[in-house]
C-alpha cells in the first residue's frame, strides 16, 4: 500500500545563539537540532528516541512552529498540495496550527492552575474561530468523552485531579480543534506505571478512531517501541538511524542503538543479554566533536569518524543508518517518501 | 534468626500528624536483609518505599511517628562478632544513630542535582562525611576521597575535586553522591531511586557499579525502585508494596516466576518489554488510580482496584500466606482452607 507523505523533513536545523557581554555579541550556538532529515507518512506513529540533550524535544517543536527552525525545509503536504511551514504567513500559519497539536511532558505544568479546566479548554476554540458558546461546549464534553473522563470536569481545578487524569485532560484539549497530527513530547514520563498503561492505550485507541499521525517523543525505548510504527534514533541533534520499529530491535546497524537496546534493563528474570556499556557522557552541544558525532563513545570507532561526517544510507528498504561501517550500502541523500516499499 | 541477617524489621508504622488527622503511611512493614545480597523495594509513588527507608534511618521530621516492634541491625565488630544494635530505641539525634548513620548505614538519594550543595567544591562534601566519623587530618583524608573517585570510576580525580558540582553531568554527580555514601565503608546502602533522574545508558553504567559493589565488597544493598527491569537484572529478594503495606516478599527468581498478588502480576504485565510485544497486543491495565492515603477504607488496600474481589477482601486485615518456601504474599486467595 502505498503510504501518503504528510510531512517532509530535509536538513532541519535549529540552533539557538549564546550572546555574551554588554554588546551581546554571539559567541557560539547551542546546536540542538542539526541536520536531520525524515519523512513522516500518514496515520503512522513516528517514534523518536534519544538521551536527554539529544534534540528531540526541539526538533518537536520546530515541526510545529513553537520554535522558529534556523535551517532547512519542513514541507506540510496537504490537499493543496506541499507548504513549507517556515515560509508560511500568519493566516496559513494559523491554519497549520489547527492541524498540529502537541502534548506536553508534564500534565503539572500544561493546565494553568488558576483557570478552571473550561477556561483552559475554550481558548484555542475560540482562537480558531468557534464563536457559538452552546457549539463549543459541545466540543468540549465530547473530546472529554473520547479521553474516557466525565465531561462535567470542566467545570473543575486542575489540582483535583491525579497526573493521569490530567494527561487524559491535556490530550482531549489538544484533539479539541481536530487536529490531524499530535506531537507528544513524553507523554507518560511523569505518570506512573499502572498509570501510563492506561494513557499508552488511550492514545492508541485515540489514533485508530481518528486516523492520527503521532511525532512520539520518549527517552523510554521500551515504551516508543509499544507505540511506534517506525522509530527514529537521534544523537547531538543528528539522526543516526530510522527503521520499522521492529527491524530496529532484532537488527540494530548503529552502535549507538545497539548500546542503548542493551542499555535498557528488561523486566525478565535471567534474560541477562550482553550488555555494551557506554564510557562517558554526551559530548557538549555547543562544541560538537568533529566527524561523526558518536565517534568519542562509540566502541567501533574508526580513524575515519574522527573526521568524516557520516551520511545517510539505507541498507535495507526502509532502514537507513548514518553510520561509516555501512559505507558500501547504497547512499540516500535525500529522504524519498516514494521508494519506500509497504 | 538466620545468622548471615543485616537488617532485620519487624511491624513497622509511620504516620504523620496532618491537618486531617493522623494518617498512616508505612503499615507492619516486616522484612529481613541479607548480608551480602541486594533487596528491591519495589513500588509506585506514595507506596511508602522511601518512607519506610527514611523511617529506619530516621531522616523523618517532627510530625513522623514511628512504631516497630524491632528494627535490629546487626553490626559487625571489628573482630568479627556481631552485636545487634535496637535502632527502634534510639531517637532521631542520638549519638548510637549518629554513629551508625554514614558510618554502618549510607543513603543514596534520587536527584543527584540536589543532593549535592553548589556553593561547596565536591572534594570538601565528600570530605566532610569522613571527617565526621574518623579523627585525621585534611590531607589524609582528601587521599582517601581521592581514592574513592578512582574506584568509582571518576576521570582525573586529583583535579575532579576541586570542582563544583556544577561542574559535573549527571551521571558524575550521581558518583559523588554514592562517593560520600562509600567513603567510611558502610555495610549497608540504601539506594532510593538511585538512577530515575538519568539517562538510560548512564543508568546502566551506575547500576553496574552497585552491582559490582555487592560483588567484590560483599556490601548490602536495599535497592528502591519503581523499574521492574532493574529489578530483574540485579536483585536476589524483592519486597512489592502498595499503599504502606508489603504486599509481597520472595526471591527474585520467585517473583519474577510466579507473581503471586494480583498487584505484583498486574504491574509487571503494565509495563511494555522490549522486543516482546506482540503486534496489536494492547498493554494490561490497573483500572483506577492510586488512592489518597487518608482515603484507605479497611479491608485490602487493593481491593478497589483488584480484578480477583472478592467479598472477603472489602473488611478485615488480610493475612501474609506463604505459598512456597520464603515467598510470601499478602491475599485472600492463598488462604489455606
Amino acid at each position: 500500500m502505498e503510504k501518503e507523505v504528510l510531512f517532509d523533513i530535509t536538513h532541519l536545523q535549529k540552533y539557538f545563539p549564546i550572546r555574551k557581554g554588554f554588546l551581546k555579541k554571539h559567541v557560539g550556538d547551542v546546536k540542538a537540532v542539526d541536520d536531520v532529515s525524515v519523512t513522516v507518512y500518514k496515520n503512522e506513529t513516528l517514534g523518536i528516541v534519544g538521551e536527554s540533550g539529544c534534540g528531540k524535544t526541539t526538533f518537536g517543536k520546530s515541526i510545529m512552529l513553537l520554535d522558529t527552525p534556523t535551517g532547512g525545509e519542513v514541507l506540510f503536504h496537504d490537499r493543496d498540495g506541499a507548504k513549507d511551514i517556515t515560509k508560511m504567513n500568519a493566516q496559513e500559519q494559523l491554519h497549520f496550527r489547527k492541524r498540529v497539536q502537541m502534548v506536553f511532558q508534564d500534565p503539572y505544568n500544561a493546565l494553568n492552575p488558576l483557570k478552571k479546566i473550561i477556561e483552559s479548554f475554550e481558548g484555542p476554540l475560540k482562537l480558531h474561530g468557534i464563536k457559538d458558546k452552546a457549539e463549543r461546549e459541545e466540543i468540549m464534553r465530547e473530546v472529554l468523552r473520547v479521553v474516557n473522563t466525565n465531561p462535567d470536569y470542566l467545570y473543575r481545578y486542575p489540582h483535583e485531579f491525579s497526573g493521569g487524569q490530567r494527561q487524559r485532560l491535556c490530550i482531549a484539549r489538544a484533539l479539541e480543534v481536530g487536529p490531524e497530527v499530535l506531537v507528544c513530547d513524553e507523554p507518560v514520563s511523569a505518570l506512573d506505571v499502572s498509570i501510563q498503561a492506561q494513557v499508552l492505550n488511550l492514545m492508541k485507541k485515540i489514533q485508530r478512531e481518528r486516523k492520527l499521525t503521532y511525532l512520539f517523543i520518549a527517552h523510554d525505548l521500551s515504551v516508543v517501541q509499544y507505540m511506534s510504527d517506525r522509530i527514529m534514533v537521534m544523537y547531538l541533534g543528528h539522526v543516526m538511524e530510522i527503521a520499522d520499529s521492529r527491524a530496529l530491535y532484532d537488527h540494530p546497524a548503529h552502535p549507538y542503538t545497539e548500546a542503548l537496546l542493551s542499555a535498557i534493563p528488561v523486566p525478565v528474570r535471567g534474560a541477562k543479554k550482553k550488555r555494551i556499556i557506554l564510557e562517558g557522557d554526551v559530548a557538549s552541544p555547543i562544541n560538537k566533536p568533529p566527524g561523526c558525532v558518536f565517534h568519542t563513545r562509540c566502541r567501533k570507532c574508526m580513524e575515519r569518524c574522527k573526521q568524516e561526517v557520516p551520511v545517510m544510507r539505507e541498507i535495507a528498504p526502509g532502514h537507513r543508518v548514518a553510520c561509516h561501517l555501512y559505507d558500501g550500502a547504497e547512499t540516500v541523500t535525500e529522504p524519498k517518501g516514494e521508494e519506500q516499499t509497504e | 534468626m538466620e545468622e548471615n541477617t543485616i537488617l532485620r524489621v519487624r511491624k513497622l508504622n509511620t504516620s504523620f500528624k496532618t491537618e486531617d488527622g493522623i494518617i498512616p503511611i508505612v503499615k507492619d512493614v516486616d522484612f529481613d536483609v541479607k548480608r551480602g545480597s541486594i533487596l528491591a523495594i519495589v513500588g509506585e509513588s506514595g507506596c511508602g518505599k522511601s518512607v519506610t527507608m527514611n523511617s529506619i534511618c530516621r531522616l523523618l521530621g517532627k510530625n513522623a511517628e514511628i512504631q516497630a516492634e524491632a528494627i535490629d541491625y546487626m553490626q559487625q565488630e571489628a573482630d568479627g562478632s556481631i552485636r545487634t544494635v535496637h535502632m527502634k530505641d534510639l531517637t532521631n539525634t542520638s549519638k548510637e544513630m549518629r554513629a551508625l548513620r554514614g558510618k554502618e548505614i549510607s543513603m543514596i538519594f534520587q536527584d543527584p542535582m540536589s543532593s549535592l550543595n553548589p556553593v561547596y567544591k565536591v572534594g570538601r562534601q565528600v570530605m566532610e562525611a569522613l571527617l565526621q566519623h574518623n579523627k585525621m587530618s585534611k590531607q589524609e583524608a582528601m587521599a582517601r576521597v581521592i581514592e574513592m573517585f578512582k574506584q568509582l570510576g571518576i576521570p582525573d580525580p586529583e583535579n575532579r575535586v576541586n570542582n563544583y558540582p556544577f561542574e559535573f553531568s549527571g551521571g558524575m554527580k550521581q558518583r559523588v553522591v554514592i562517593a560520600i555514601a562509600m567513603i567510611n565503608n558502610p555495610q549497608l546502602l540504601i539506594a532510593d531511586e538511585p538512577t530515575t533522574a538519568l539517562d538510560v545508558t548512564i543508568q546502566a553504567q551506575i547500576m553496574e557499579l552497585m552491582v559490582r559493589l555487592k560483588e567484590e565488597q560483599q556490601k548490602t544493598i536495599i535497592l528502591i525502585t519503581h523499574n521492574m527491569g532493574l529489578v530483574a537484572e540485579t536483585a536476589d529478594e524483592v519486597a512489592v508494596m502498595y499503599m504502606g503495606r508489603v504486599v509481597e516478599t520472595g526471591s527474585a527468581d520467585q517473583i519474577f516466576a510466579n507473581p503471586a498478588h494480583p498487584y505484583t502480576s498486574a504491574l509487571m504485565q503494565s509495563v511494555p518489554v522490549l522486543g516482546a510485544m506482540e503486534e496489536g497486543k494492547e498493554l494490561a491495565t490497573i483500572p483506577g488510580q492510586t488512592p489518597n492515603p487518608k482515603d484507605v477504607t479497611d479491608g485490602c488496600e487493593f481491593a478497589n482496584r483488584c480484578d480477583k474481589c472478592m467479598e472477603c477482601c472489602k473488611t478485615g486485615l488480610v493475612g501474609n500466606h506463604e505459598i512456597e518456601p520464603g515467598h510470601f504474599v499478602r491475599c485472600h486467595l492463598y488462604r489455606k482452607s
